[in-house]
This record gives C-alpha cells, sequence and structure tokens, in this order.
C-alpha cells in the first residue's frame, strides 16, 4: 500500500496542475483529496502499472522474434533437409515461424505414417529407397494455417488491454475529475468565497485525475498501434514462409 | 511423432516472462516518482523564496484637484470641472433655429434637460478617462486615494483599502514638483513593513525620501488570515502632482 501511495503521488506531480509544489506540498495535497479519487489515481495507477509492463514484455519479445526469425530463415533455406531444419527449432523458440514449421513437418511425418503404417515414421526426409510421397497436399497447407493463426493469437496476447487502457482510462480520469470537481464547487457554496484562491486548489486536484489518465493512455495508444504494426508484419512473415514451405513440399513430396 | 495440434498447444504454452516485467514496470514507476519527488523540479512553484503574490499600487495625493490628487476611479489626476454641460444646449439650438420666436417655444424644451441632466455624471466619468482595474477592484469609493492593483488573485481588497489609508495618512503628498517614485517593500504577517526599497526613483531626493518615510512610519494592520503566504510584497507608485 505503501507503494501504490507514492505511486499517486507520482502522478499528481505528473499531472502538473498542482499550484503548491515540494513534495511536502503534494503529499498533504494527495492526502486532501477525496476518497474517490484517490481511488481513481489508484486504478489509474494499475492501469499504467500493467500497461508498461506488457509494453516491456511485448518490445522485448518482438525484438527476440525478430531475431530468431532472422536466423531460423537463414538456416532453413540454407539446409537439404527438414530433419535439420527441425534439429534447430529448439534453439530458436521465439520466432513464430517455427510453430508454424513445426506444424507443418509433424502433419506431412503423419502423412508418411499412415501412409506406411510399418515402416519407420522419421525417415520423412531420410534417403530411404521408395521415394515417399505426401497424400494431400492441402493437409499440410491446412495445418500450416492453423500453426500460423495460433502464432497471430499468441502475438497479439494481451495486447486487447493495451486498447483498453488506452480507451478507458481517459474515461476514469476525467470521471475523478468531474467528482473533483462537484465536490469543490460543494465546498465553495459552503464557504460563500468565489475567490480565486479558494476555487483554484480544488479544481487543480480535480484535474489531476484528468493528467493522470492521460498519463496512462497516452503510451498505451502509441505502443498499441506499434504492436499491431509489428504483429502485422510478422503474419505476412508467417504467410511468406508457409508458401514457401508448401512449394519445397511439393518439389520434394509429390 | 507428435501431432500438429501437439505442436500447436506446445508453442501456445511456452510462457513469456510477464511477471518479471511487472516488477520492472513497478520498478520504473517507482524511480518516476522518486525523481520526481526528490529531483531538481518544480512544478510552476520555482519563486518559493520569493512571496508570490505581488501587487503594483499607484498612490496619488489626497482627493481633490487642489491636492493634486485623484480620481476614485484611479490612475488619473481629477479634471478640471467640466465648464459648461454640452448637452442640454444642443437640444434646444434646432428648435431655436427653427422656431421663429424663442418664448413661444421656451416652455417645451423646458423639460426635456432635466432628463438630460441625468446622464451628465457619465459624461464627467469618462473624461477622466478612469478605467476599472482587472477584476473591479478598485479602493477608491469613499476615500478617493487612486490605487491601481495589477494583482488578481489577492484575497481582500479591504485589506488594500486599509493599507492605503494608512500610508496616505504619513504621506506628505504637495512637495512643490511633479513626479512619481517606485517603492517596493514586504508586508510581514504580524503588519510591519520591511525591506523599503526606491524601485524607480522620481529624480528628486525629496520626493524619494518622503515617500519612504511615509512607509517607514507606517504601522499596518495584521495580514489577513485568508492570506496564506507569511509576507506580502507590494510595489507603490507614489505619484506627487505639485
Amino acid at each position: 500500500m505503501r507503494t501504490l501511495g507514492s505511486l499517486l503521488l507520482a502522478l499528481q506531480v505528473q499531472g502538473g496542475g498542482t499550484p503548491s509544489a515540494g513534495s511536502g506540498d503534494v503529499i498533504t495535497l494527495i492526502a486532501e483529496t477525496t476518497p474517490i479519487n484517490q481511488g481513481v489515481l489508484a486504478i489509474l495507477v494499475l492501469f499504467s502499472v500493467a500497461s508498461w509492463a506488457i509494453i516491456l514484455q511485448k518490445t522485448w519479445s518482438f525484438r527476440r522474434s525478430e531475431r530468431d526469425t532472422t536466423r531460423f530463415l537463414d538456416v532453413f533455406r540454407r539446409s537439404s533437409k527438414f530433419s535439420e531444419v527441425q534439429a534447430v527449432c529448439p534453439t530458436l523458440p521465439a520466432t513464430p515461424l517455427v510453430g508454424v514449421f513445426q506444424a507443418g513437418y509433424a502433419e506431412i511425418n503423419a502423412q508418411f505414417r499412415a501412409a506406411a503404417p510399418g515402416g519407420n515414421p522419421a525417415s520423412a526426409t531420410a534417403p530411404a529407397a521408395p521415394r515417399p510421397i505426401l497424400k494431400s497436399l492441402d493437409g499440410v497447407d491446412r495445418a500450416l494455417i492453423r500453426a500460423a493463426t495460433g502464432e497471430v493469437s499468441k502475438l497479439e496476447r494481451r495486447m486487447t488491454f493495451l486498447a483498453t487502457t488506452a480507451g478507458v482510462t481517459p474515461f476514469i480520469g476525467l470521471f475523478g475529475t468531474v467528482v473533483g470537481i462537484m465536490i469543490a464547487f460543494q465546498r465553495i457554496g459552503a464557504t460563500g468565497s468565489t475567490n480565486l484562491a479558494i476555487v483554484a486548489p480544488g479544481i487543480s486536484e480535480a484535474l489531476i485525475s484528468t493528467a493522470a489518465g492521460l498519463f496512462a493512455a497516452i503510451p498505451a495508444l502509441i505502443f498499441y498501434n506499434h504492436f499491431t504494426h509489428r504483429v502485422k508484419e510478422f503474419s505476412a512473415t508467417m504467410d511468406d514462409f508457409a508458401l514457401e514451405f508448401l512449394n519445397i513440399a511439393e518439389r520434394n513430396f509429390t | 511423432m507428435t501431432d500438429v495440434t501437439d505442436v500447436i498447444v506446445a508453442r501456445q504454452l511456452r510462457r513469456e516472462p510477464f511477471s518479471a516485467m511487472v516488477t520492472w514496470s513497478l520498478a520504473a514507476h517507482l524511480a518516476a516518482v522518486a525523481a520526481l519527488l526528490f529531483g531538481p523540479f518544480h512544478w510552476g512553484a520555482s519563486e518559493d523564496d520569493t512571496p508570490r503574490t505581488v501587487m503594483t499600487i499607484s498612490l496619488a495625493g489626497a482627493p481633490g484637484p487642489r491636492a493634486g490628487g485623484m480620481t476614485p476611479m484611479g490612475g488619473r489626476a481629477i479634471p478640471e470641472p467640466v465648464p459648461a454641460p454640452p448637452k442640454p444646449t444642443p437640444a434646444p439650438k434646432p428648435r431655436a433655429r427653427t422656431a421663429p420666436t424663442r418664448r413661444a417655444r421656451q416652455p417645451p424644451p423646458q423639460p426635456q434637460p432635466a432628463p438630460e441632466q441625468e446622464p451628465q455624471p457619465g459624461v464627467t466619468r469618462t473624461e477622466t478617462g478612469a478605467r476599472g482595474q482587472g477584476f473591479g477592484l478598485t479602493t477608491g469609493g469613499a476615500g478617493g486615494s487612486g490605487v491601481q492593483l495589477d494583482v488578481s488573485n489577492f484575497c481582500c481588497p479591504e485589506y488594500i483599502e486599509q493599507m492605503v489609508t494608512f500610508i496616505q495618512r504619513n504621506w506628505q503628498a504637495s512637495q512643490g514638483v511633479r513626479g512619481s517614485t517606485l517603492m517596493k517593500f514586504t508586508i510581514t504577517r504580524a503588519g510591519s513593513i520591511q525591506g523599503v526599497v526606491v524601485e524607480r526613483p522620481s529624480g528628486f531626493v525629496a520626493l524619494d525620501l518622503a515617500a519612504e518615510r511615509a512607509l517607514l512610519v507606517t504601522r499596518l494592520p495584521e495580514l489577513p488570515p485568508q492570506f496564506p503566504n507569511p509576507t506580502l510584497t507590494v510595489h507603490i507608485t507614489f505619484e506627487y502632482q505639485r
């Protein structure tokens, strides 16, 4: 709870609406706001922490994915056998292409096993005497599509939260501000003075909520758009890879 | 060998280090808080050491044109009495021109000047050129001290009125020379005047000294409790008309 309190303070400071700054003043200011405003600020801080955690995690994992994708494509284009590529796969777990490839490879193997139940199943790419023939290339295609869909949904995981944060936190902040201003006006009415010195602090306190809401929303929106674009890029790469995979399979196994 | 579904499921189950990122995010927020709380940031409060409210007051002589004073509306010398009300005279004129005999037409214009005379104070007021200050605070009124305030957030105009009256009481306004001295001083919470400085001398030592003396002699009432700051800094212009 202590950390939460200090986070609230930070948002207040970042709100910039405090007429009198200095840490002590901020602490008293936050203590003087209404419980509703404090609750609103707490919610906004939680949103901000969570969305930044997602932003960090996505940035990190997308960077790794990109790096692994380059390496994987390099290995895939240089090797002549699927089994070689399959052996490399565990070392490059971050790229979504590995999922697509493994699904296609598993499907091809399954088809070979079904065609030759007695033979050894791992000989898909082995230079065995009879050249293995794929029963259905469409089946491989479907397996690739399934895997690609799964990979995209995995890439998009938790991004909904960013969109929610971007959409909702300004409204939460606005709610806090409206409530704060209502209370401020009630106080003004009770004091009976329209003096700016009495009116201003309450409104300033109330505006902190909006500032905190925007503080949470703006990075969430920016990174949501950025990540959406990255996911699209990955998706295009996966489609491209699936077609390449199908071409190779068709060339070798039909 | 595994099935396609197994491959997909295994890929989906692969965990990403999310909790670590939550920790990082939390740490970043805390760092931001600490930087803001203890860092060298001042949010619009860089003038913390100096009192925030600064007002400029222009102070003229005692009211009335003879004493070289100013109108209650502030800032402008009281004009000489308007020589003749111009409005009532044009009204009869056209009638005089159109009417061949004056005496026959005299009675009807007479009720007209009465309503015409009512706006006369308004006419003289515009001639003084006085303008309401900002939010309409003039400390003139009955006292007629001619005070201009350049401050918009001081809580208590009554206090300024009082202050001006107190200072004016100790001020020898007619020194025989025309000039204006800008003084700066600070009122403490207890009401004593400190730090009297001539900010812009008038060019005549006598005028500056008279202004300084007026401030040094004056004892003011306590600052109003609604006023939050410990001190109040005032700039005041002493205008000597003659």
